[in-house]
């Protein structure tokens, strides 16, 4: 905080020196609080991002079809994602994907509410700032606010199969736990997003 | 083309070699000598006539339905109705009374009157072959039952109608259904020569009546070889070797045999056989079965380095199956020389419903129940497993699930596997050895991995002037019984199937054929030769045209002069295409006319040019095959050619990585989906030629008719299968 | 374990929990309607009805198919199933048919919930159906005239 102290003579110079020393370092830790507190939520961003672009997330945030596999390619059978983001009557989601979880037998994976997220919460090609954004923006996330999304990547069943994913598909590379950390980090510091 | 056997007899060489030009499709053409299926004992002869006894092709019950049993195998191609129809017709039945069931493997009764003394479906030759023998049972059995309700009536037999499944006397005001007389009628000797109707008198014959198998398939109750269970049997799934040719070196069993359900597991030649009480189980007995390998007699190579290889042989001489007039020198004076190269991937075949079959062993004796197409020699090699007479094999054949070729195999590989399993377990208990979709996609018996180099000129006028073609690939026949017959001197006619005998009226022409060799098994995929050769020939004379700045369909009208029925199809089609009638920017119209089993077909494919690639929007086709006997079936041949061979346009192959067959299932074998089916439009030349067949003839003109086009829509060129739609981008 | 198919209750004894529907159908129940094509949900030809949608019995195991109402092809009944196998059989769609079971429990879920689908939504119900005969095109027409009828109230 700066002020304008009106004193008189040396004792008040001094003073003000002092002052003006002491806000300019607490100014300068706020500054460089404010400097690192958006260098630690851009540092947790770049660790919550690889997460969001891993194949088990971003392969259903498209905005047509899903994808499938770590090699992304086109889901086979074909499938499209219909009115309500669960397939179309004939070929719904839950016609192959089980809500009791992943069958091994003909390697589908499954979970409870199996579905897309909606189209406006696809990430396909988005760079990472604005991929940033778009889940920040309520009128893209669902009208989630930030403590919205922390609990959906907390709670939400396709979020943990994710983890689990069954047959040969690659798990995401660090504990879920450490993830949801990272999210909270990333808003607590203010939830900042690259350019 | 006649050829002098061994012996001395002449022979014709048949099924999936090249045939001559028109008229041969009445004679029965005989096999050599070398009789690799014959049944013990038997001399081989030329061929007895023709069977028509009804009592050997029809039953009627007293219930007055008539079931024809059908030597043929129903892999969905529908022959099964037509057999019954051409029955029918002759009979005077009425068509709701008609039934099919599979004959016996008694070949002597049921042989393909055009191979010989074999039982089996192929060469798209069941109707050519049954078109007499079939209405003659017919006409016989109408005159047993005539002379029946004559005797029956004391009435001239002259004053007796027959009609619609009724026989009646109208002056005496009496008639008997089918049924009541069939009891006597089959007591009448067979008249020793019967007479057909005229053509104008067909009541039947031309219409689009309904399959005999609609319902039950329609309703879930067809039964297919999967479906069937003998009392105890044990299902049996084999692990086979991840590389063709490699052999078992050591297995450890003790996992697998931990598995409740597993009741045993063989080695046999082909693997390991996990023998359970139910599919699943035995499944989970092959997953944990460990084995380990002998893989130096294996096919070890990527499918890069083997078609390096054909490169390679490609450029020394090959066996001239071809030569006529001087095509190098042709193509030393023609003024433009187009030179170019297709490779064709191995491709499986597929069929929805995967290899399976049962057997049971009993003294003296085996039965197997299974979707057999070549029951000669299936017989033949599950009797040799079994140290039987072929005789002694008792083969009840199913409805199949599809074949494409596959269950056609003059190895009978799966029956031979079936008996060493059988043998294995001393047939304590019926084997029903099942192979998963993995199995199938990766268990070899492909469409030979093909390549095509070709040169051709034009002469200043736009002329043909020179034709050289090499074809690479591996030989469906040698090494196998039918090498004798139909890859002599290594020779194997079938790889040139459909160029070395082109109706193209070509003075210069040069082909020459390669056999490579790889312990990988080959096998024929619908059409044969013909699903490669028709795609260069047809890509060929299209650039050609374009080069001569004539019209494609024009200039094919310019080679076929002497070939009307060929002429007719290709302008049929063009005419019912519009052809001429400009199209919009990015779209384009593209003909192929190929005749393949004396059948001539002629396609126009229309396509559009889209981001990724391409869109097939629609097929007009023109198609003469003699008579129709049902013209609803041969469209539908037509479309299902259609829908089975643009999988092979658009993107399936099968490719091998250091000799393992990367592909598993339908994901990355990924056959014609349901949105990419073109509309088809087929037209049939109205025709009273004897019947040539429908099932494979459609294939051959897809793939060229959709290349043309995609190149009169981008002016590029696409020349190998499947096509790389990138390219045009 | 028992199982809820074509309305009556089965007892099947003991077996494997991961066993996939599709082989309790066909091995425990002799329901050979319902096919094994792939195994893996790639082409339909195990498609049963669950509580009405339909559903890859090769992607479901016994654990999680007990307490629940499975209708296989040899039962499916209604106005809208009556209405596709005479289109079906009217148009003779099949070749091999093999794959057709699993089409008409597709068709029919499809018809159940659309009442005269466009050719797009068709395609999307179907795409994971396949046909190696290449039946698709005689599918379609089925579909559309099944449709035809039961607007008519045949």
């Amino acid at each position: 905080m700066r002020g304008i102290v009106i004193g008189a003579g040396a004792s008040t110079g001094l003073a003000l020196l002092v002052w003006v020393l002491a806000a300019s370092i607490w100014s300068g830790e706020a500054t460089s609080q404010r400097h690192s507190d958006r260098e630690a939520s851009l540092a947790a961003w770049d660790r919550v991002v690889t997460v969001l672009q891993h194949p088990r997330c971003s392969n259903c945030h498209q905005p047509k079809e899903p994808l499938q596999g770590d090699s992304r390619r086109r889901h086979s059978p074909r499938v499209v994602r219909g009115r309500d983001n669960m397939g179309v009557p004939g070929m719904r989601c839950g016609s192959c994907h089980s809500e009791h979880g992943n069958n091994e037998a003909s390697r589908v994976p499954g979970a409870a509410d199996w579905k897309m997220p909606p189209r406006s919460m696809s990430w396909a090609r988005l760079p990472i700032g604005q991929l940033c954004r778009a889940l920040k923006d309520p009128t893209k996330n669902g009208r989630r606010s930030l403590n919205g999304i922390v609990k959906h990547m907390q709670e939400d069943s396709l979020v943990h199969w994710s983890w689990e994913p069954g047959g040969t598909r690659e798990s995401i590379g660090m504990p879920h736990d450490v993830f949801v950390e990272l999210v909270e980090e990333w808003v607590r510091s203010g939830a900042h997003c690259p350019d | 083309m006649m050829r002098t056997s061994k012996h001395g007899r002449p022979w014709t060489p048949t099924r999936r070699s090249f045939l001559k030009d028109a008229g041969t499709t009445a004679a029965a053409l005989v096999l050599g000598v070398h009789s690799p299926f014959a049944e013990s004992g038997q001399a081989a002869s030329p061929p007895a006539p023709a069977i028509f006894d009804p009592n050997v092709f029809l039953r009627i019950d007293p219930d007055n339905t008539v079931t024809i049993l059908s030597k043929h195998f129903e892999m969905g191609q529908g022959i099964t109705t037509g057999l019954a129809t051409l029955v029918a017709e002759e009979l005077e039945a009425d068509w709701s009374q008609m039934r099919v069931a599979f004959a016996p493997n008694k070949p002597q009764l049921y042989r393909n009157l055009m191979y010989g003394p074999y039982m089996l479906t192929g060469g798209s030759a069941s109707l050519a072959n049954s078109w007499e023998q079939m209405r003659k049972v017919g006409a016989a059995a109408r005159n047993m039952l005539t002379t029946a309700a004559a005797s029956r009536w004391e009435v001239p037999a002259g004053e007796i109608v027959v009609a619609k499944g009724v026989v009646s006397h109208r002056a005496s005001k009496r008639s008997a259904t089918f049924g009541e007389l069939a009891a006597d009628a089959m007591k009448v000797p067979v008249p020793r020569d019967v007479e057909l109707k005229e053509p104008k008198d067909w009541k039947l014959i031309g219409k689009r009546l309904a399959r005999l198998d609609s319902v039950a398939k329609a309703t879930g109750s067809a039964k297919y070889a999967l479906d069937m269970r003998r009392p105890g049997e044990l299902i049996a799934v084999v692990r086979r070797p991840d590389c063709f040719g490699a052999k078992v070196l050591s297995f450890d069993d003790r996992y697998a045999r931990s598995i409740p359900g597993v009741i045993d597991v063989v080695r046999i030649p082909s693997g390991v056989a996990v023998l359970a009480t139910d599919v699943w189980s035995a499944m989970a007995g092959r997953d944990v079965l460990r084995i380990t390998w002998d893989t130096s007699t294996a096919e070890l190579r990527s499918t890069s380095e083997i078609l390096e290889e054909y490169g390679r042989l490609a450029e020394a001489s090959g066996t001239q199956a071809v030569r006529r007039g001087d095509a190098a020198a042709a193509l030393a004076k023609a003024t433009h020389v187009l030179e170019a190269e297709f490779t064709f991937p191995y491709l499986a075949h597929a069929p929805m419903e995967p290899i399976n079959g049962i057997m049971e062993l009993r003294p003296g004796g085996a039965e197997i129940w299974s979707g057999c197409q070549v029951q000669s020699a299936d017989a033949h090699f599950a009797a040799k497993v079994l140290g039987l007479a072929p005789e002694q094999v008792k083969i009840n054949t199913l409805l199949g699930g599809g074949s494409f070729g596959r269950r056609g195999n003059p190895h009978g590989d799966w029956i031979a596997e079936l008996a060493e399993i059988a043998k294995a377990i001393d047939g304590r208990a019926p084997v029903h050895v099942v192979w998963t979709r993995e199995d199938d996609i990766k268990g070899g018996y492909y469409r030979p991995l093909t390549l095509h180099r070709v040169k051709v000129g034009l002469d200043a006028s736009g002329q043909l002037s020179g034709w050289q073609h090499k074809v690479v690939c591996q030989s469906i026949f040698v090494g196998t019984p039918l090498e004798e017959e139909m890859a002599k001197d290594g020779f194997d006619r079938g790889s040139v199937g459909g160029l070395a005998d082109t109706p193209y009226d070509i003075p210069d022409l040069s082909v020459e054929s390669y056999n490579a060799w790889s312990p990988l098994p080959v096998l024929w995929w619908r059409s044969v030769a013909h699903n490669h050769t028709a795609h260069v020939i047809e890509t060929m004379l299209d650039e050609l045209a374009r080069r001569a700045r004539k019209d494609p369909v024009a200039f094919r009208q310019s080679l076929l002069a002497n070939h009307p029925r060929d002429l007719t199809v290709l302008s049929l089609a063009a005419q019912k295409a519009g052809w001429g009638r400009p199209m919009a920017r990015g779209r384009g119209r593209g003909m192929a006319c190929h005749r393949s089993f004396n059948t001539r077909v002629a396609m126009v494919a229309e396509v559009t040019v889209t981001r990724p690639g391409y869109r097939v929007d629609r097929i007009i086709c023109a198609v003469d095959c003699g008579v129709a006997v049902n013209p609803g079936i041969v469209e539908a041949q037509i479309e299902g050619a259609v829908g089975f061979a643009l999988s092979s346009v658009l993107r399936n192959a099968i490719t091998l990585d250091k000799g393992v067959v990367e592909q598993a299932n339908f994901d990355d074998y990924d056959p014609t989906r349901f949105s990419e089916m073109p509309k088809v439009e087929v037209h049939i030349v109205k025709s009273l030629a004897a019947p040539s067949g429908i099932g494979e003839p459609g294939v051959p003109p897809l793939a060229p008719a959709i290349g043309n086009a995609i190149a009169a829509a981008t002016g590029k060129r696409l020349y190998s299968l499947p096509f790389d739609s990138s390219l045009l981008h | 374990m028992k199982f809820n198919v074509n309305g009556q209750e089965h007892n099947v004894g003991d077996i494997d929990r991961d066993m996939p529907l599709l082989w309790v159908l066909r091995d425990r129940l002799g329901l050979t309607g319902t096919k094994y094509g792939c195994g893996r949900a790639q082409c339909g030809a195990c498609t049963v009805h669950i509580n009405g949608a339909a559903v890859r019995s090769c992607s479901l195991s016994a654990r999680d198919a007990e307490g629940k109402k499975i209708v296989t092809i040899e039962a499916v009944s209604g106005r809208v199933a009556d209405a596709v196998r005479s289109a079906w059989q009217r148009l003779d769609v099949v070749q091999c048919g093999y794959c057709q079971s699993g089409q008409i429990m597709t068709a029919i879920s499809l018809l159940s919930n659309i009442r005269k689908p466009t050719d797009a939504e068709i395609d999307a119900a179907m795409d994971g159906n396949i046909c190696r005969c290449g039946t698709y095109i005689r599918i379609r027409k089925a579909i559309h005239e099944a449709a035809w009828s039961i607007a008519q109230g045949r």
